[in-house]
């Protein structure tokens, strides 16, 4: 497994568990059920909130992963490029 | 275990406990309501787009005084992050505002300054990403990313000096969060400076990598090879 698969299994964790945590909100007790639709017309008010929630993360998740691919394209030229080098200085020797 | 994946674990348990406290944990602000939330992301945002602005002023400067590339790569990804965070400031807060305010933007002095402090670094990565691979461009970034830093002072201090509408963490008075919502903000800044460190070491390490690789190429080019 990569450096990059692992930051990205970690970073899946991470909206796995965002979304079992919102998921995982204790039912309303019936005496607070007025309340519970109230705070339930407010949540449909700001759906948009969650929707900016959701990208920001997106965006973030998709920095992380493009970083680490770059990472790992750039380990490789270097590694390439490094034995390029030393081959060369050899034969110009 | 090595050290690195250590934190990130801790920031990805950060993050879900921070989301947690947030959403759950914390009561529901008395006059703004559900949309207050957004305040435990837009802050913690904030203080990560001061930072990687600030790393970006500090590489710039030790740039300038050494012309060693490697703090050009750490003022460039100080500048990357700065600008990711501050968009992510300039987002959240209009979504907050329309509700509160009725507006989704408002000229007042902090999001205005804020504005201009992201246009600012967004110049210094535009010079420094398309202006070419000379050192005369890299210098001229340097000392923009010097001259656009004191910027944050003022956006700092806009409400208090200039009275915006922009809601403040504190009132003078001492009132402000509750315990509860104080956890739930200083858990969200910790994971989220967290995250933000851990991306700053990861892009700064892939442009000292980048620098590396052109240097090579260079070389391989002077001993009359292909790239």
């Amino acid at each position: 497994m990569t450096r990059g698969h692992r930051i990205a299994a970690l970073t899946l964790c991470a909206f796995g568990g965002m979304a079992a945590a919102a998921l995982a909100q204790e039912p309303l007790e019936p005496v607070r059920q007025f309340a519970a639709a109230e705070a339930a017309l407010e949540e449909m008010k700001y759906r948009h909130l969650w929707l900016a929630y959701g990208a920001i993360w997106l965006l973030l998740m998709a920095l992380v992963v493009r970083t680490a691919k770059r990472q790992a394209a750039l380990a490789n030229d270097l590694q390439a490029l490094s034995s390029r080098v030393e081959e060369m200085e050899r034969t110009h020797d | 275990m090595n050290l690195r994946l250590a934190l990130i674990a801790l920031c990805t348990i950060g993050v879900i406990a921070g989301h947690w406290l947030a959403f759950d944990f914390a009561p529901i602000e008395a006059r703004m309501g559900v949309i207050q939330k957004i305040f435990y992301f837009h802050v913690p945002s904030a203080m990560a787009c001061y930072a990687g602005f600030i790393a970006c002023c500090v590489g710039s400067l030790a740039y300038l005084w050494s012309r060693k590339g490697r703090w050009d790569a750490l003022a460039l990804a100080g500048a990357e992050l700065g600008l990711i965070f501050g968009l992510i400031v300039l987002v959240t807060g209009p979504l907050w505002a329309r509700p509160a305010w009725g507006v989704w933007w408002k000229w007042e002095p902090r999001l205005t300054s804020m504005a201009l402090l992201v246009l600012m670094f967004a110049a210094y990565w535009v010079l420094h990403t398309f202006g070419g691979a000379g050192e005369g461009v890299r210098r001229f970034a340097a000392a923009l990313a010097v001259f656009a830093t004191p910027n944050i002072y003022f956006v700092h201090v806009a409400v208090e000096k200039w009275k915006g509408m922009h809601p403040e963490l504190e009132d003078k008075a001492g009132s402000g969060l509750s315990p509860d919502m104080r956890i739930a903000f200083f858990v969200s800044m910790a994971a989220l400076m967290l995250l933000f460190a851990l991306l700053f070491e990861q892009r700064y390490r892939m442009h000292l990598h980048a620098r590396l690789v052109g240097a090579l190429r260079r070389r391989i080019h002077r001993l009359g090879g292909d790239v």
